[in-house]
Parts: C-alpha cells; sequence; structure tokens
C-alpha cells in the first residue's frame, strides 16, 4: 500500500454519501489503519451535489485540507457516473468505481490517457431497488468499492454496518453489500 | 508521544469526541442554542442528559446571548459549566462574554470557527474567535479530533483552578474538524473523575451565605478589577503547563502552548493555528524531503499569547510566514501577524514577517499552497530581495 491512500466519493445529498465516506474510514480503523474522513457540504439540502473524502494510512495522518489527487473515485450517483468531471485529478494507477449497468464512452475515453489507471462499474442503483430502498445503493458501492480495490475486507464493513443498523434495515444493507461485491465489474 | 494502535480507537468526529468528553467531565449545566450555527456536540449532548448518562440542567435558550448569560449565572452557584457555538452565535454572545471573564466564571467553551456574515457563508474560518479575542477569555486551538477531546479535560482544570478563575474557548476549525470523523483514543470515566474532580468554588452563591456578585465598579474601581483578569490571564502559561503533565502522566499525550516541527534548523517558519497547521506540518514534512529548509510553529495557546514559547523556535529564522485565516480590516497586520510582529518587537528581533490571510469563507489550503508560499519568501531571501511586509491575500481574486 502507498504510504497515504486519498478517496473521493460523488453524490448527492440524501444518496448516504457522507455516511459511505464514514462507514470506509470506520472499516479501515478496526482493520488497524489511520482514517478521516470528511464531507465537503455546498447547501445542506437532498439533492445538491456533496462530495465527500476518506484517508486511510499506515501512519497518523496530518494533512487536513480537501483530496485533489485521488487514489481512489466512487460515485454514488448514477446521474454523474458517466461525467468525466468525476476523475478530476485521477492519480495515474488509480481505480474508479462507479454506480451504473455499464462503463460510458466518454469515461473510456477519458480514460484511455491513464493507462495504469482501473474502472469498475456496478449497478448499485439495480441492487439497492431489487431489495425494496434506493437507500441501499451506498452499500452496494462500498461492497463494490471493497472488492475492486482490496483497501478494506467486506468483513470490516459488514462489521461496521452491524454497529450501526439493526433488523431488515441491516439485512438489507448486508444484501446489498454483498451483491455490489459479487456483481462488480472492470470496464 | 506514545501512538496507540488504530484498532484501539474509536471513530468519532471532533463534535462528537468534544460532546463525549464534556460528559465525561461530568458537567452541571449546559446552556445552549440549538438551532444554526449549532454543532452536533450540544445535540449529542442532549442525548446523553436525555438518556440518563449525564446528570446535568440542559437549558435550551432562546438564543447565544441568553446561552451565556444562564452560563454565567450558572457558573456564579458554583457549577461546572459548558456550551458550544459557532460564528455568528459567538458575534451574538460578544457582551456577555466580557461579562464572564469580569465574574472569573470557570465557563468552557467549544468553538466551531466559522465565517461571519456577511455574505452569508457558514464554512470555516477564524473570524468569529478573533472578533473575540479582547474578551478576556484563554483561548486555545485544536488540529484534530484528539487534541479536541484532550483539551476539554484540561481546559476545565485550568478554568477552574482558583489562581485562574478564567473562562476558555477551545477553538476547533468549523466542517474541517467539526465535521471529520478519525479515532479517538479515550480515557475511562475513572480516569476523567480523577484527573477533574468536581469543581471547588471559593466563592459562590449561597443563600445561607449572602455575597454581592457583578457589582457596580466606578473609576475608583474599575480599573483594578479589570487589571486581576490581565493577572490571573499571566498565570495561565505555566498553570496550564502544570496541567498538560499531569495530563502526559496519566495519557501520554501533551501539546503545550506551540506546535513546533522542524523549527531548530529552518530558514524560514510558517506559523498558523487550527486544522491548517496539521496541513501545514504535511507540508513541511514534504518540503524537507525536497531539501526546502522550511519549519512549523502551530499556535496552541492563543490568549495569553505564549511569547515564552514561541520566541526560541522562531528567533533563529531568517522569515517567518504568519498565515491568518481572519481579517482586520484596515489594521497594519492580521491578528496573529499583528502578535507576533509585537512579539519580535519586543524581543528586539527584526525578523521579517510575511503575514497573508487565507482560507476565509471555508476556501481550502493545500500542502502544496504552503509550499508555494514558502518557497518564495525563500527564494526573495536567497536573491537578497526584501520580504514584503504588510498584509497580503492568499488566493484571493482581484
Amino acid at each position: 500500500m502507498k504510504k497515504l491512500i486519498e478517496v473521493r466519493f460523488h453524490g448527492r445529498g440524501g444518496q448516504g454519501v457522507v455516511t459511505a465516506a464514514r462507514l470506509l474510514a470506520e472499516a479501515c480503523l478496526l482493520e488497524n489503519k489511520y482514517s478521516l474522513s470528511f464531507p465537503e457540504f455546498g447547501p445542506e439540502r437532498s439533492g445538491a451535489p456533496v462530495r465527500a473524502y476518506v484517508r486511510i494510512s499506515d501512519e497518523p495522518i496530518d494533512t487536513r485540507s480537501l483530496v485533489y489527487d485521488p487514489e481512489i473515485i466512487i460515485a454514488i450517483d448514477p446521474k454523474i457516473a458517466s461525467s468525466v468531471e468525476i476523475l478530476a485529478g485521477l492519480d495515474d494507477e488509480g481505480i474508479v468505481v462507479i454506480n451504473s449497468k455499464n462503463a460510458s464512452d466518454a469515461l473510456l475515453k477519458a480514460l484511455s490517457s491513464k493507462p495504469r489507471a482501473k474502472l469498475f462499474y456496478v449497478d448499485a442503483r439495480g441492487i439497492a431497488l431489487s431489495l425494496g430502498d434506493a437507500r441501499f445503493e451506498n452499500s452496494a458501492i462500498l461492497g463494490a468499492t471493497a472488492k475492486a480495490t482490496g483497501i478494506v475486507s467486506l468483513g470490516s464493513l459488514e462489521s461496521v454496518l452491524r454497529t450501526r443498523f439493526k433488523g431488515t434495515v441491516l439485512e438489507n444493507n448486508l444484501k446489498a453489500m454483498q451483491l455490489g461485491y459479487d456483481k462488480v465489474g472492470q470496464a | 508521544m506514545s501512538l496507540l494502535q488504530p484498532k484501539t480507537l474509536k471513530p468519532m468526529s471532533t463534535s462528537e469526541a468534544i460532546a463525549y468528553a464534556v460528559k465525561q467531565a461530568n458537567v452541571d449545566v449546559i446552556a445552549a442554542y440549538p438551532i444554526t450555527p449549532q454543532t452536533i456536540i450540544v445535540e449529542r449532548l442532549s442525548e446523553y442528559v436525555n438518556n440518563g448518562e449525564l446528570d446535568a440542567e440542559y437549558v435550551a435558550v432562546e438564543s447565544e446571548h441568553s446561552a451565556m448569560s444562564a452560563c454565567v449565572a450558572a457558573s456564579l452557584t458554583g457549577a461546572r459549566v459548558f456550551t458550544s457555538t459557532a460564528s455568528q452565535g459567538l458575534a451574538l454572545m460578544h457582551e456577555v462574554l466580557y461579562v464572564a471573564s469580569g465574574l472569573r466564571c470557570p465557563i468552557v467553551m467549544a468553538i466551531a470557527n466559522r465565517a461571519l456574515s456577511a455574505p452569508i457563508n457558514i464554512h470555516c474560518d477564524h473570524s468569529d474567535v478573533m472578533g473575540s479575542r479582547d474578551a478576556g477569555w484563554v483561548h486555545i486551538f485544536v488540529e484534530n479530533a484528539q487534541q479536541a477531546y484532550d483539551r476539554i479535560f484540561q481546559a476545565f482544570r485550568l478554568a477552574e483552578d482558583n489562581d485562574i478563575l478564567l473562562p476558555v474557548g477551545v477553538n476547533l476549525d468549523g466542517f474541517f474538524l467539526s465535521h471529520a470523523v478519525e479515532g479517538v483514543a479515550t480515557i475511562s470515566d475513572s480516569e476523567a473523575a480523577l484527573f477533574l474532580p468536581p469543581r471547588k468554588a471559593k466563592y459562590y452563591i449561597d443563600s445561607s451565605m449572602p455575597m454581592t456578585f457583578g457589582a457596580f465598579a466606578l473609576p475608583d474601581w474599575y480599573f483594578e478589577i479589570k487589571y486581576q483578569v490581565v493577572e490571573a490571564m499571566e498565570k495561565v502559561p505555566k498553570k496550564l503547563a502544570e496541567v498538560e503533565e499531569a495530563y502526559y502522566k496519566m495519557t501520554g499525550r501533551m501539546y503545550g502552548h506551540v506546535g513546533a516541527y522542524r523549527t531548530e534548523d529552518a530558514d524560514v517558519c510558517l506559523i498558523c493555528a487550527g486544522s491548517a497547521a496539521a496541513t501545514a506540518k504535511f507540508s513541511v514534512a514534504r518540503m524537507r524531503e525536497k531539501g526546502i529548509k522550511a519549519g512549523l510553529l502551530s499556535i496552541r495557546l492563543f490568549r495569553p499569547f505564549p511569547v515564552e514559547s514561541i520566541l526560541p523556535h522562531v528567533k533563529d529564522a531568517k522569515a517567518l510566514i504568519v498565515m491568518d485565516r481572519a481579517m482586520s480590516p484596515g489594521a497594519p497586520s492580521a491578528p496573529i501577524g499583528q502578535d507576533i510582529k509585537t512579539m519580535l518587537y519586543d524581543a528586539g528581533l527584526n525578523i521579517p514577517v510575511a503575514n497573508f490571510v487565507y482560507g476565509l469563507g471555508g476556501r481550502d489550503i493545500s500542502a502544496a499552497e504552503f509550499e508555494s508560499i514558502t518557497t518564495k519568501v525563500i527564494e526573495d531571501l536567497k536573491a537578497g530581495r526584501p520580504i514584503e511586509r504588510g498584509v497580503k491575500y492568499w488566493g484571493v481574486r482581484i
């Protein structure tokens, strides 16, 4: 692992962007890595664009600025998953995980200048709706991220979910996460 | 500094860490305005009180002016008192801040530093606390959630010391810290109780032992009474060092009045406060890898300004770069710049100071920006060009 891994989440208010970032950071802590997660808010309302960041390191984390050159980019909102704007600053060997049934031509074209970068897609919206609620899509995409990036294990993410949710909400989030893990594909 | 394994740490936002520390500090009274611009801090505290986890009076008031007024009254009864606010809320408290220090109320307040209107903004800068810096409060800046958690215990022990009896503000950057989640090492409730036994007030409101608080003082006494705040303030650096020593023995964690990093042989020393100091530390580490002789001095105790702790770290630098996250329109320097220049003048030092205002209204500052600021000053020094004096506004489009 690189000394410091930086992750940027893209989504919209109400999609659990900030929660997903926090769950990832908490799962990394369980794996004995230092982590920091923080949101970047615009106007705080449903539907507004939201970014959230995670830093992961084997050493204590000092830097507190926003993330400009992420190793990992995760698009939770399916509408922006095809837009090349989400790729800003991606590391040459970076990994992109998008909530989509496939990888758009625009994204593939934009990534052709970074041959060592990887693009993964997962139909997190479809997985969430199959479980009855679009709100499970952030868990699905976290599962996909675990598989695509290897920065965290599915087990640690599941442990964190268990500390936050109960009953059917927990069960459905766990299912969404497992399905995201199983169904993620590489473009 | 002893480092704990990450897996032993509890994930908390800085706001949650502060609320947890306040609960463990076993406060008696919390008075706070619960609506914008408030933080998660009082939301969590109201849950602790509601759940029965914290036996305290939670007074939900109608404004920050009332919040601080209720805190003053509660503190005068000998209670341990906490509140929290940010930006406009601190501004609305302004007149009562002076009452709290003048009546020697050891209130602890967390201030999530955020911009002041207009334009309306909500994001991080230090305009709020800088507008309150002459109100007779001790002010501490934190750089991460761990410092915030630890400083709450230290703040109460310092404030409530009968030699001090001053209110203490624990300043955390809005959003960059208040909403950032990281692993925090916590102490046990019994350790907290040992470090911070119940407050033992010397003078307090008690109907069986009537005393006057808040009496009128005319020109014959007002000045002397106000001067006592200065005397108490002068005792703070030594007392805080003692408090930190005791905390260090328990936890192995100590922060000091300033945080110095690679200052010993630095040609240029960056000076700043808050979360940007942590980013600057990262930047200095990177610059050192490239052979750039930069250092960092972060201001952790801001009031009283810890001149004796700062000077040894900066006296041999060829230039200082003071970064201020607040402006003082019309003044010859921004707030921390003013303090540093005054300190240098009094010490008979003529070290050039480049003073930048940065990051207003939550605008980010990156490690790369610290590097370009520092590199420019180093190039000027090498070329024998004078360092630009006065205040410059980093990154503003003019």
